[in-house]
């Protein structure tokens, strides 16, 4: 084995072979930054070109491609709140807030080194794991699989920021909305409201991009300011700080390194909440983490981004070992096996075991030359925390608009993020976790699988399978401790059922609450005539969630704030507990200020939809950016001029050349096709 | 003059430009209609799938077989499984000859079977052909002993499916309603891979409906080391990789459920489908077609497909429209029958007629257990028999005999009903 490693390590040091893994390198960095675009866009692009290469230089190509989108998708998270790809999202929770305090340099030096210790132990997972690569695997059957998602589902308790009650409510509803489309029993259409866009369920990449980046774009906007405001900017050295909080807290990287490989070789889980699992975790046993996580706590950044590297040798392993993709990009590196004469299975771990170490050497050694370009980069990167907000903003909200529209390529995908938006705007400002939405929404949907799959093959014998009971026990344990400590804090039972008082506590929240009620209420109605199968789940979770609604409304309504004790708003505010997610920065402005630049901004928004409607997306973004920063900035002519005709050449060039996006079809190019034919995306 | 007159006005001169070029389309050759310009291949999945690996092959060399040679550029709009895309052919992307697509092979059945969301008529699409023609396999695992489908009538054994609608649901069904086996489906799982995973793990016993091009290049091994035995073939003509492998269509047990065999397994020849919108005017049509049939047959495209394992053997447009014809004319009751059988998961009516009785001229050819077993061969056929003494009319030469009666060698008419005899007549 070790002979057949030195073997792969001796391949892969070929010039040319390593000139393929950089430029593969390169290209994924970039697509890491752009949201929407990520390894599979990547992986289907670059394909086609690895047919006449060798297998070793393929893989180095293809690998090196999609194991650092990962890397660099944390630079639009810090310094934005925009999640670069959907496994950064709970980088922005930390790694923002340090932005916005001028310390980005720090969270790009920190969150660099835990993708490279991440990246590589997750390679390194991979290769010593050979040997017992297929029977651990073999004895994963359905049962454990539902275990592992109900285990990631109870994460929301730790994520749930000290607002038990609105946690599980927002998880709940997370669940009702994975349940959109058809259901995988019946095939009953679930709440798709007679479109064919809901056919397959809403697309994860507008729910991410609606819930986290809208409302902080919409905050900066509200603010006025650049990123980070008046702060000095730390480059180099707040890079080499951020190395050494990594060194600090080597056991931490470690640990979310160890989970997000594993729960990376476990088919279903998704990149899209290891990073909130890990999160969680850290959240959960750090010391000190309820006071400062959330609010730009170094170990934040560290969990999300050594946990989302290390998934990538996570996923290789069913890939490899049994040709299961164990993520999306994965599927795609099929093809490429195919091509190349190989078969994954378990010749790739006798026969052609070189080649299976050249993949994990790729792997390893494109996860350290990607982190070591961000680093040479990043000083430039972090000044753009510096330009003013007329000229960033509609950069932002064009690339993100573009971005959510990869989701399926559909209308329904720009629908679908302002909705999220204001949903994620709302939730922020008011105190309503929205983790536990993502949770919710990407795990619903695989328990409710394997839960019909495990009960249809076994009826209720694997419950006592030893995995799945560890797995629920952990579950269990992870989910009422944090529960526990609620009643604690709260004086006990006793302390939670006093404090009530007869005047009600009328405010934002009270329509918050008053919303979310018709919602789930019409959702619960329209699954009365569906049939048995498809109407389980979602009664099941959707009663759960409303009356956990009913809770959390008498708790909002007749507790008083100040009695400390049970109330999730108090909680919420209260500095003790977990912050998380619930800064609610108002403090500087009045109330009328903030409503009054929330709906310019929402203006500007509807605006651009509007836009596309009317003459397609390259001419809205073209006046979409013009016109903000006249409006919103007074900027110069000239600077109007490059901005706005920099960023419409480059998505054309992107977008419209590189990548073919069928652009949303615009009403003047509808009815005039002759225009359709000269102006792009019309 | 406001913006709104402008553009108006604009678009009246556009209109014009339109009507002017719309008399020339006749002289205007194909060659220079598609000169300079992109045509868009549409696929109704996303990237990385078996339909889009084929399209991006095609439209890889299809541009050189093109009058004109416009650039291909591939778009991928998944949904619905590809019925939206079906959708936007039919009715909204442009109906000169820039826009086609490739489309899921069950996709044109969906409007036959009543889904008021298929906003199409898939016998008016013009057809170019299909890349492949493909057969789909029973497969069940060595350790099942299940090795011919026969066993599956008094065996159960589970298989794996990816959802109501997919093969892998539906042919189980077919399986069960039409032949009477009798196979547990386990459905839900994300996808095929996923289920054949299950098997290896022993969850499954097998998969029904199984793309016999994909399991011969992604699980050439299964193949190869005998972990999977092939129990049946669905199509609608046999695979010339598998002479041997039973073919549905010969144990249809009555002409109407051949019929319905007929129906449900029409998709499979024309596997991988590649169309144009309906209007699209016939001389570039012929054009298209031509060159999708140019491009299957262009050696640098077979070496392509065959690197990435791709299957090629294709039907031409002209036959799928000869195919979708007759499938749009099929008679209602089969249609009905065609959609019982791929739906329900209980025997139906069509399952009553299940098990037919067949008389097979031949010689006896063992004894066991005192003639309580017959074995037979004859009309290239072979089996055993369960004889019984009260329901087994056993005759020689007309007369009424017990079964010690029979010998080996002798030559008589089989009646049977599966594997219970019903008369033996001897002569």
């Amino acid at each position: 084995m070790l002979a057949m490693a030195t073997k792969a390590i001796v391949t892969m040091s070929d010039p040319l072979r390593l000139m393929y893994l950089g430029l593969g390198v390169i290209i994924g960095l970039g697509l890491g930054v752009i949201p929407g675009l990520g390894g599979i866009v990547g992986m289907a692009i670059l394909l086609p070109f690895t047919f006449t290469l060798d297998a070793f230089s393929a893989f180095a190509l293809l690998l090196g491609m999609g194991s650092v989108t990962t890397t660099s998708d944390t630079i639009p998270a810090v310094l934005f709140g925009v999640p670069g790809t959907t496994g950064s999202a709970a980088t922005i929770l930390d790694g923002h807030p340090l932005a916005k305090k001028g310390q980005a340099g720090r969270a790009f030096g920190a969150a660099y080194s835990a993708s490279l210790i991440g990246g590589v132990f997750g390679a390194l997972l991979l290769a010593v794991s050979i040997p017992i690569l297929r029977p651990v695997m073999l004895s994963i059957g359905s049962p454990e699989l539902l275990a592992f998602a109900v285990f990631g589902l109870c994460m929301v308790a730790a994520l749930s920021a000290g607002a038990p009650l609105r946690g599980l409510t927002v998880a709940g509803f997370g669940i009702m909305i994975a349940m959109i489309g058809a259901d995988p029993q019946s095939g009953t259409q679930r709440w798709s409201l007679g479109t064919l866009y809901l056919w397959d369920g809403l697309p994860l990449v507008p729910v991410t991009i609606g819930l986290f980046a809208l409302p902080e774009l919409a905050d900066m906007a509200i603010q006025r300011r650049s990123i980070a405001g008046d702060s000095k900017i730390d480059s180099r050295s707040g890079q080499w700080e951020g190395v050494k909080d990594t060194f600090r807290h080597w056991w931490l990287v470690i640990r979310v390194s160890w989970l997000g490989a594993t729960l990376g070789a476990i088919p279903g889980i998704g990149a899209a909440v290891i990073d909130w699992i890990a999160y969680g975790h850290a959240a959960r046993t750090e010391k000190g983490a309820a006071e400062t996580f959330g609010t730009g706590d170094i170990r934040g950044v560290l969990a999300s981004e050594g946990s989302n590297n290390a998934k990538e040798g996570g996923a290789l392993v069913p890939t490899i070992a049994f040709g299961v993709p164990g993520s999306a990009s994965m599927a795609i590196l099929l093809g490429a096996f195919l091509v190349h004469g190989l078969q994954p299975g378990p010749d790739m771990l006798s026969k052609n075991l070189d080649v299976t170490y050249s993949i994990i050497w790729s792997v390893a050694l494109a996860n350290i030359l990607g982190a070591g370009i961000c680093f040479g980069f990043s000083n430039q990167f972090a000044k753009v925390a510096l330009i003013r907000q007329p000229i960033i903003m509609p950069l932002i909200l064009t690339v993100i608009m573009v971005g959510a529209y990869q989701g399926s390529r559909n209308w329904g995908d720009l629908i679908t993020v302002v909705i999220f938006g204001l949903i994620g705007w709302f939730m922020k400002r008011l105190g309503w976790p929205r983790p536990p939405l993502i949770l919710g929404f990407v795990l619903g949907a695989v328990v409710e699988r394997y839960y019909f799959i495990s009960v249809s093959r076994y009826d209720y014998g694997w419950v006592t399978n030893p995995i799945v009971m560890v797995l629920f026990a952990i579950a269990i344990w992870g989910f009422v401790r944090p529960l526990l400590r609620e009643v604690k804090m709260a004086g006990g039972v006793s302390g939670m059922l006093s404090g009530y008082s007869r005047t009600a506590n009328i405010n934002m929240n009270t329509l918050f609450y008053g919303l979310a009620f018709v919602l789930i209420g019409v959702m619960l109605t329209q699954t009365v005539l569906w049939k048995f199968d498809a109407r389980l789940v979602p009664q099941a979770i959707g009663g759960f969630s409303f009356v956990l609604l009913i809770l959390g409304f008498i708790n909002h309504t007749f507790k008083s704030a100040s009695s400390g004790g049970g109330g999730d708003d108090a909680k919420s505010k209260a500095v003790a507990t977990l912050k998380l997610d619930l800064s609610v920065d108002t403090q500087s402005e009045e109330l009328k200020i903030t409503i009054q630049r929330a709906l310019i901004f929402l203006g500007w928004i509807i605006g651009f939809l509007v836009g596309v409607a009317l003459i397609g997306m390259l001419p809205t973004i073209l006046l979409f950016v013009a016109a903000y920063m006249w409006v919103e900035g007074r900027e110069s002519i000239k600077l109007i001029l490059s901005v706005s005709l920099g960023i419409t050449i480059f998505s054309y060039i992107l977008f419209d050349q590189t990548l073919s996006l069928p652009w949303p079809r615009s009403l003047l190019g509808n009815l005039y096709p002759l225009l359709r034919d000269t102006i792009p995306s019309m | 003059m406001n913006i709104a007159k402008k553009l108006s006005v604009i678009g009246l001169a556009g209109l014009a430009v339109g009507a002017f070029s719309a008399t020339p389309v006749m002289a205007q050759s194909v060659a220079d209609f598609y000169k300079g310009k992109t045509v868009t291949m549409w696929v109704g999945y996303s990237p990385g799938g078996g339909y889009d690996t084929y399209a991006r092959t095609v439209a890889r060399y299809m541009t050189n077989h093109l009058p004109g040679n416009p650039k291909i550029v591939v778009k991928n709009k998944p949904g619905a499984g590809s019925m939206l895309v079906a959708n936007e052919l039919y009715n909204v992307l442009p109906k000169d000859g820039t826009a086609i697509g490739v489309i899921g092979r069950g996709m044109p059945m969906e409007p036959l079977l009543g889904n008021s969301s298929a906003k199409f008529d898939a016998s008016k699409f013009n057809w170019l052909g299909s890349a492949n023609n493909e057969v789909s396999v029973c497969v069940s695992m060595k350790s099942t002993g299940i090795t011919k489908w026969q066993q599956l009538k008094t065996k159960q054994m589970t298989v794996g499916g990816t959802g109501p609608g997919a093969d892998t649901d539906s042919f189980p069904k077919v399986m069960n309603n039409i032949l009477g086996t009798k196979l547990k489906l386990v459905t839900g799982y994300p996808g095929g891979t996923d289920v054949n995973f299950a098997m290896e793990r022993g969850e499954l016993g097998g998969r029904c409906g199984y793309s016999w091009s994909s399991l011969k290049s992604r699980k050439a091994d299964w193949l190869k080391n005998k972990v999977v035995n092939v129990f049946m073939q669905m199509s609608t003509a046999k695979h010339p990789d598998m002479p041997n492998v039973p073919f549905i269509m010969d144990f249809a047990p009555d002409a109407k459920s051949k019929k319905v065999l007929e129906f449900i397994y029409a998709r499979q020849a024309w596997g991988r489908p590649f169309l144009a919108p309906p209007g699209v005017p016939a001389d570039r049509v012929k054009a298209l077609k031509t060159a999708f049939m140019a491009t299957m047959n262009d050696p640098k495209y077979k070496k392509d497909a065959i690197k990435q394992r791709l299957e090629v053997a294709p039907i031409s447009g002209d036959q799928i429209g000869v195919l979708m014809a007759n499938l749009y004319a099929a008679p209602k009751d089969v249609i009905e029958a065609a959609k019982r059988a791929t739906n329900s998961a209980d025997k139906t009516e069509v399952a009553k007629a299940v098990i037919p009785i067949e008389t097979v001229k031949g010689v006896i050819t063992k004894l066991r257990n005192g003639a309580r077993k017959v074995s037979y061969k004859g009309q290239g056929r072979k089996g055993s028999l369960g004889v019984s003494g009260r329901r087994t009319k056993v005759t020689i030469g007309g007369k009424k005999v017990k079964r010690k009666k029979l010998k080996v060698g002798m030559k008589c008419d089989f009646t049977f009903q599966g594997s219970a005899a019903k008369a033996i007549s001897c002569g």
